[in-house]
């Protein structure tokens, strides 16, 4: 919807647990859906791959968005947490990291930038760019899945 | 194949795009709603289209029937607006038009299916909060999501509290 | 006739022609009292006579009603209705010389204006709507305050004026019948848990809609009137229902007999259609319609607030 995110490789991810953790997930079904980064599917994807390697995962989360920090703050999560893995955007992240600030929050997702995104045509536009993602500005992903696309469908100009 | 809408609760942003969307293609009188609970979390309500819809039983004039879609319609013309729908739905839907003092409710945008269209409500839903369709279809991949959860909840159990021999 | 064959009438009087008495209509009447006319006489043709069937005796009735009208306020004399043919010339003098001795002794009629009363007819304001303002105008003028009620006798009563007779046996306080009403003769008010349903007098014109729609059958038209209602401007008041009260928001929501009624169609069940009877609980309308749907959004709210 907004934000466009990339999924961060698993063995990155998976770098930054620990076996002993009582891991939560949580995602977000809306922006980070739409990239195909997060959303209820990947989420299970996510603490599947990480139960069949050993690693305990006592909860699974899914926010209609992280950044509203009403549902961050009520959501009720098992006792014992020690760490967070969070499919959502940099706000997202930080709002999960303001719940739990002195436990280990890792990010699920690397956030580039804000985007338009056209429902009929199925693609969303990078809009405005983080610094490092500054060479992306323009290009066109597929809603849902988050592929890049080589053809520039939505006619609109950057920066207007 | 009965095709409903139905919400999923976790993509409501609660943005009454629905309700604007319901408005428009209904004179402007929306049939559904958005109940806020404890002021943040925002429920999309509309008709159930029950099997054995109560409204349909006390209507006195019989303005209630079945469309082959599966969808419970009021028909306008023959409502006299007494109430009674209203009174005996269990979950509050329909509800008096200030226009004509009759009773209105959603009617699964019978119009539009037969147009080949989806409901306004779920074409204008930003987060596709709202689809449209079958029961079995919804319920199909959480069942599988839950299995699995309890397939891999054994598996740990098994591992980590009784390891295997050698 | 009375022209040609040079029969002496007298000089103070207009005659106002109309195809036929039946288009004399009572505002007429009385808005000729209140411009200047002292007296009014309708003529029409003798009853059988008439060329559009019953157009006169329509006439006579409609004066008959304005009379007994006016016979309570004070100038009953001043309006009379004679049957009186084309060629009974002779007749003709004799009746306006009478008529017109008669209003000389009454002297001028008491409700003049200076100035004249704007009549338009409209949507808003028809037809009936101006005789309601003449009467109680004149009412006023001559000091007219009815003690009790005045009831008329059906026959004396003019086509279109009635009530809706409400049966307390078989009413549930719907109000099916009060959004019905295309004349909004009707009234609803819900105060302090007690529904009343009543009517405005004086713009009923019974068209029977209200009877037609209820879905008990608890409205009968009936040809009534009474003279102190119409000159007063509050409702009368016809029947009295008490409200059911919601457990959760304290609003007053919905008649308890119709509740009951709903309760006792479920529980029937219908043959016809297949629908076996079912017995609802008995806190099943504890609820208003808006708080059960409050109550069953809120069930939701596990889906946000939980985990795993």
């Amino acid at each position: 919807m907004v934000s466009l995110t990339k999924a961060v490789p698993y063995e990155k991810i998976r770098s930054q647990l620990k076996k002993t953790d009582r891991i939560a997930v949580i995602t977000c079904n809306t922006c980070v859906r739409f990239c195909g980064s997060g959303g209820v599917e990947k989420m299970e994807e996510l603490a599947s791959k990480l139960r069949k390697d050993g690693f305990v995962v006592t909860d699974q989360v899914v926010l209609t968005a992280a950044c509203i920090n009403d549902y961050v703050m009520n959501t009720r999560f098992s006792g014992g947490l020690t760490a967070a893995v969070v499919l959502a955007c940099e706000a997202g992240w930080s709002s999960v990291k303001q719940r739990f600030p002195d436990k280990n929050v890792v990010k699920g997702t690397e956030t580039l930038g804000l985007v338009i995104a056209d429902r009929n045509k199925g693609v969303e536009k990078l809009m405005l760019a983080y610094d490092a993602h500054k060479d992306k500005l323009g290009n066109e992903y597929h809603l849902l899945t988050g592929e890049l696309q080589k053809e520039r469908v939505i006619d609109m100009e950057v920066g207007k | 194949m009965t095709k409903k809408v139905y919400l999923v609760p976790n993509r409501c942003l609660g943005c009454e795009e629905c309700i604007e969307a319901c408005a428009k293609e209904h004179e402007w009188a929306a049939r559904n709603y958005v109940e806020w609970i404890d002021m943040v979390y925002p429920v999309q309500m509309h008709c159930s289209h029950c099997v054995d819809a109560p409204c349909a039983r006390v209507c006195p004039v019989d303005a209630i029937k079945t469309t082959e879609e599966d969808a419970i319609v009021i028909d306008e013309a023959v409502c006299i607006g007494c109430g009674n729908c209203a009174l005996v739905c269990p979950f509050g839907i329909p509800r008096f038009s200030g226009s004509t003092k009759k009773v209105v409710k959603c009617d699964l945008c019978i119009d539009r299916q037969r147009e080949g269209k989806e409901p306004a409500c779920v074409e204008n839903c930003p987060t596709h909060a709202l689809v449209f369709i079958d029961i079995e279809e919804y319920e199909t991949p959480k069942r599988e999501r839950a299995a699995r959860r309890i397939l891999e909840a054994g598996t740990y159990l098994r591992e980590i509290l009784m390891p295997q021999e050698g | 006739m009375a022209g040609v064959s040079r029969l002496q009438m007298p000089p103070n009087f207009r005659i106002i022609r109309v195809m036929c008495s039946g288009r004399v209509d009572p505002l007429f009447i009385l808005a000729a009292l209140e411009d200047g006319a002292d007296g009014v006489i309708v003529a029409g043709c003798h009853p059988g006579d008439c060329h559009y069937i019953s157009g006169n005796l329509k006439a006579e009735r409609r004066v008959r009603f304005l009379k007994d009208i006016l016979k309570h306020i004070g100038l009953s004399e001043r309006v009379e209705m004679e049957f009186i043919s084309a060629s009974e010339a002779q007749k003709f003098q004799e009746v306006i010389t009478n008529f017109t001795n008669k209003i000389k002794k009454l002297g001028p009629c008491p409700v003049k204006r200076e100035t004249s009363r704007d009549i338009r007819i409209s949507e808003e304001r028809q037809k009936r709507d101006y005789i309601h303002e003449l009467v109680i105008s004149f009412a006023e003028s001559m000091n007219f305050e009815p003690e009790g009620p005045i009831e008329f006798p059906e026959d004396d009563i003019m086509e279109g004026y009635g009530f809706p007779k409400y049966d307390a046996d078989k009413c549930i306080g719907c109000g099916a019948c009060y959004r019905v009403c295309p004349e909004q003769v009707l009234v609803l008010n819900d105060v302090n848990g007690v529904r009343t349903i009543g009517h405005y007098y004086f713009n009923c014109r019974t068209c029977g809609d209200c009877a037609e729609i209820c879905p008990k059958e608890a409205i009968e038209i009936k040809k009534r009137f009474d003279l102190r209602a119409f000159l007063s401007i509050e409702p009368a008041k016809d029947i009295d229902l008490e409200l059911r009260q919601c457990k959760n928001c304290g609003n007053f929501f919905a008649p308890e007999l119709q509740l009951d009624d709903i309760r006792t169609t479920i529980a029937k069940g219908d043959k016809e259609k297949g629908f076996v009877g079912v017995e609802f609980p008995k806190n099943i309308f504890d609820l208003c319609p808006e708080c059960k749907r409050k109550i069953a959004a809120g069930n939701v709210k596990q889906i946000y607030v939980l985990s795993r």
